[in-house]
C-alpha cells in the first residue's frame, strides 16, 4: 500500500515560489494498494493534478471511491476539476459525514453550483453515488477496510483508518486537539467554558481516535500550526506537531506524516518544522515525515510498494 | 493610473515549478490612480496577497476604504473573500459591485460562508463594514474613478464587463463573457472602445480545445477581435489556464502578437505596469 500526496495545504490554495517544494495545492491524498486498486481521500486542488495525471496515462478511472474528511472549501474545492468527472464511464462514489436533516447530495450540489463552477454536478458527465459515513461503523471501499472515527472540527469532520496490503494508514485531519474547546455547529470566536457534558464528549472523541490508530504503520494528522499560532488561534479546529505526538505516543504508531500545512507556512520554514519535529519523532520513538507534494510513501513493508519517491505531479 | 496583478491564472490556482513565471494564484487585480484612490477586482486566491499589502496602507488599523469590482462568482474570483484579512478588522469599509442571475449579489456570496464549507459560517461574522452592489449597465459612483459596467452572458453565470477611467486614462477588464458563435459580443466592443489597456481572457488556443469545451472561457483570437475592433491600444491576456505552465504561455503570447495589429502582452503576477 502507498499513500501519494497531491495536496499537502491547509485553508487555501498558495502557489509560488516560496511554497514550490512542500507544494500549494490543497487536501488530497490518494492510497493505492499493490495491485493498483485506489481511494482517495479529500478533494482540494490536488485532486485536479490527480485527475490530470491519470488523464495524461489514459486510465481508466472506472469506479472512484472519494473519502471526504469534511465539506470545507479546501476540501472540496477541486471536484469539479477532477478529469473523471467528465467522463461518461466514471463512477464517482463520495463518502461523507452528512450532517443532520441536511442530505449529503444536496451539500455536494451545492458546493458544485453554477455561480461557483463553470459545470455543476448536475451537468457532469459521470455518475454519482452519495455514501452517508457513520462514525464507528466500519465499510469497504474498494480493496480496502475504512473505520471512520469523529474528529473535532467546526460544523464536524471525520477521519478514516484505512486497512489493506495487511497493513494500515489513518487520515487525522481536520481536527483541533481535544482539551481546550468543543466545536460544534456554531461560530466559535474563541474558546467557549466547556460543561461537564463538553469536556466527557472531548474524552471520547479522543478515545475512540486512540483506539482506531492503535498500531497503525503510518498516520496522517492535521499539523496546521506551529506552537505559536495555535496559542493565537486555538479556536480555527487545527493542531500542531506536537499535539499529533502527544496523541500518538504509546499506541503503536511507527509513522507520523505532518499534512495540511498552514498557508502563510513557507518552504523555509516548513524545512524548520521538519527538522525539529524528525528530532522530536526520533526521541519518542515515531518516524516524521513532513507531507510534500508529489511524495509517494511506502504503507507497512517497504519492499512490497517500493520505495518513498516523488511522482511528477503534472 | 497603475495596475497591479495580484493574481492571473483561470480556473483554479497552478501551483508548482512550472507555474513561477507567470504565478498560480486565481483573479486578483489592483488600480491605482495618480490621485492615491484606489479599487479590486476579483478576490481570486491573489486577493490574499493584495488583502496582506493593505494592512499598511490603513487597512491594519480599520481605516480603510475599498471597493471591489467582481467580474463573476466563480470560486476563481471569489474563493479568497473569506481570506482577504481586512474584512476581519472592524473600522474597514468595503463595497463589493458585481451581479447574478437573480440580482441578489448578496445571498449568492453568502453561500461562500455557509456553515457546511467555511468557518466563518456568515458574512456576518466579519468585523468591517461590508456592503455587497447588485450593479446594473452603466456608470457606477465610485471615488476616484470613472467606472461603467455591462452585464454578459457566462457559462449557467452572469458575467460583468468593466470599463475604468481615471487621470486621462482608460482600461477594460473583459474576463468572464462568451462571445457568440459570429464573433465578439457588439456591446462588450463598444464597452471596450479605444482604452488605453484591454485585459481580456485568453485562456485557450481553440474553442475545440478538451478544456474550453467543458469550462468555457475565451480563446487568444477572440480576444485579439476584441482589442482590434475595438481599437484599443494595448492587449493583456489574462485568466491562464491552470494547465498551461510558463512554456505555454509563452508560446501563446507568440501566437497573439502574430494575430494581432495592437500591441500584445501577458499579464504576470506581481508586476505592475503605468497605464
Amino acid at each position: 500500500m502507498q499513500a501519494i500526496f497531491w495536496g499537502v495545504r491547509g485553508s487555501y490554495p498558495t502557489p509560488g515560489p516560496e511554497t514550490v517544494r512542500y507544494g500549494g495545492n490543497t487536501s488530497c491524498v490518494e492510497i493505492a494498494s499493490r495491485s493498483g486498486e485506489r481511494i482517495v481521500i479529500d478533494a482540494g486542488t490536488g485532486l485536479a493534478r490527480l485527475g490530470e495525471w491519470l488523464a495524461q496515462r489514459q486510465l481508466d478511472t472506472g469506479r472512484f471511491d472519494l473519502l471526504l474528511s469534511h465539506m470545507h472549501w479546501d476540501h472540496v474545492q477541486g471536484l469539479p476539476f477532477f478529469a473523471p468527472c467528465h467522463q461518461g464511464k466514471a463512477q464517482l462514489a463520495i463518502h461523507a459525514l452528512r450532517p443532520d436533516v441536511v442530505k449529503l447530495r444536496d451539500i455536494v450540489r451545492g458546493v458544485a453550483r453554477h455561480e461557483f463552477f463553470p459545470v455543476a454536478l448536475d451537468d457532469m458527465a459521470a455518475s454519482f453515488e452519495f455514501h452517508e459515513v457513520h462514525p464507528g461503523r466500519r465499510f469497504r471501499a474498494s480493496a480496502f477496510a475504512i473505520r471512520p472515527f469523529r474528529l473535532n472540527h467546526p460544523f464536524g469532520a471525520v477521519g478514516y483508518r484505512i486497512d489493506g496490503d495487511n497493513s494500515s494508514c489513518a487520515y487525522v485531519c481536520d481536527t483541533a486537539p481535544f482539551n481546550l474547546l468543543l466545536h460544534k455547529k456554531h461560530f466559535l470566536k474563541g474558546p467557549e467554558p466547556l460543561s461537564t457534558t463538553d469536556r466527557r464528549q472531548l474524552q471520547n472523541l479522543r478515545a475512540s481516535l486512540v483506539q482506531a490508530v492503535q498500531g497503525c504503520d503510518t498516520v496522517i494528522y492535521d499539523t496546521h500550526y506551529t506552537q505559536d499560532e495555535y496559542a493565537r488561534f486555538p479556536h480555527y479546529g487545527h493542531s500542531t506537531p506536537d499535539h499529533a505526538l502527544d496523541l500518538l505516543h504509546g499506541q503503536g504508531v511507527r509513522r507520523l506524516v505532518l499534512f495540511h500545512h498552514a498557508p502563510n507556512h513557507t518552504d523555509a520554514m516548513m524545512d524548520e518544522i521538519d527538522a525539529q519535529y524528525r528530532h522530536k519523532g526520533e526521541q519518542l520513538g515515531i518516524e516524521v515525515v513532513t507531507a510534500r507534494e508529489g511524495l509517494a510513501l511506502p504503507i507497512g513493508n517497504a519492499a512490497s510498494s517500493g520505495p518513498m519517491h516523488l511522482v511528477a505531479v503534472p | 493610473m497603475k495596475v497591479r496583478f495580484w493574481g492571473v491564472r483561470g480556473f483554479f490556482p497552478a501551483a508548482g515549478a512550472d507555474y513561477l513565471r507567470y504565478g498560480g494564484n486565481t483573479a486578483a487585480l489592483e488600480v491605482i490612480a495618480d490621485s492615491g484612490a484606489r479599487l479590486a477586482i476579483d478576490f481570486g486566491t491573489g486577493a490574499v496577497g493584495l488583502g496582506r499589502a493593505l494592512l499598511g496602507a490603513g487597512f491594519g488599523v480599520g481605516k480603510g476604504v475599498l471597493s471591489v469590482l467582481l467580474s463573476h462568482t466563480h470560486l476563481d474570483h471569489t474563493a479568497a473573500m473569506p481570506f482577504f484579512v481586512p474584512v476581519f478588522i472592524p473600522g474597514n469599509r468595503i463595497d463589493v459591485y458585481g451581479a447574478v442571475d437573480n440580482n441578489k449579489l448578496h445571498d449568492v456570496l453568502e453561500l461562500l460562508f455557509d456553515p457546511h464549507v467555511c468557518p466563518i459560517n456568515s458574512q456576518k461574522n466579519l468585523n468591517a463594514s461590508i456592503t455587497i452592489h447588485d450593479v446594473v449597465d452603466g456608470p457606477l459612483a465610485i471615488d476616484g474613478f470613472a467606472v461603467r459596467a455591462l452585464r454578459v452572458p457566462h457559462g449557467h453565470a452572469t458575467g460583468v464587463v468593466w470599463r475604468i477611467e481615471a487621470d486621462g486614462k482608460s482600461i477594460a477588464v473583459v474576463t468572464a463573457i462568451d462571445h457568440p458563435a459570429s464573433g465578439p459580443l457588439p456591446a462588450a466592443i463598444e464597452l471596450a472602445q479605444g482604452v488605453d489597456l484591454l485585459l481580456h481572457d485568453g485562456a485557450w488556443r481553440s474553442t475545440s480545445d478538451h478544456y474550453a469545451r467543458r469550462w468555457g472561457g475565451a480563446t487568444v483570437s477572440t480576444a485579439v477581435a476584441v482589442a482590434v475592433r475595438a481599437g484599443v491600444k494595448r492587449l493583456m491576456l489574462t485568466h491562464h489556464a491552470p494547465q498551461h505552465t510558463d512554456r505555454d504561455l509563452d508560446a501563446l503570447l507568440a501566437e497573439a502578437q502574430a494575430l494581432s495589429s495592437v500591441p500584445v502582452w501577458s499579464a504576470m503576477e506581481g508586476e505592475t505596469i503605468e497605464v
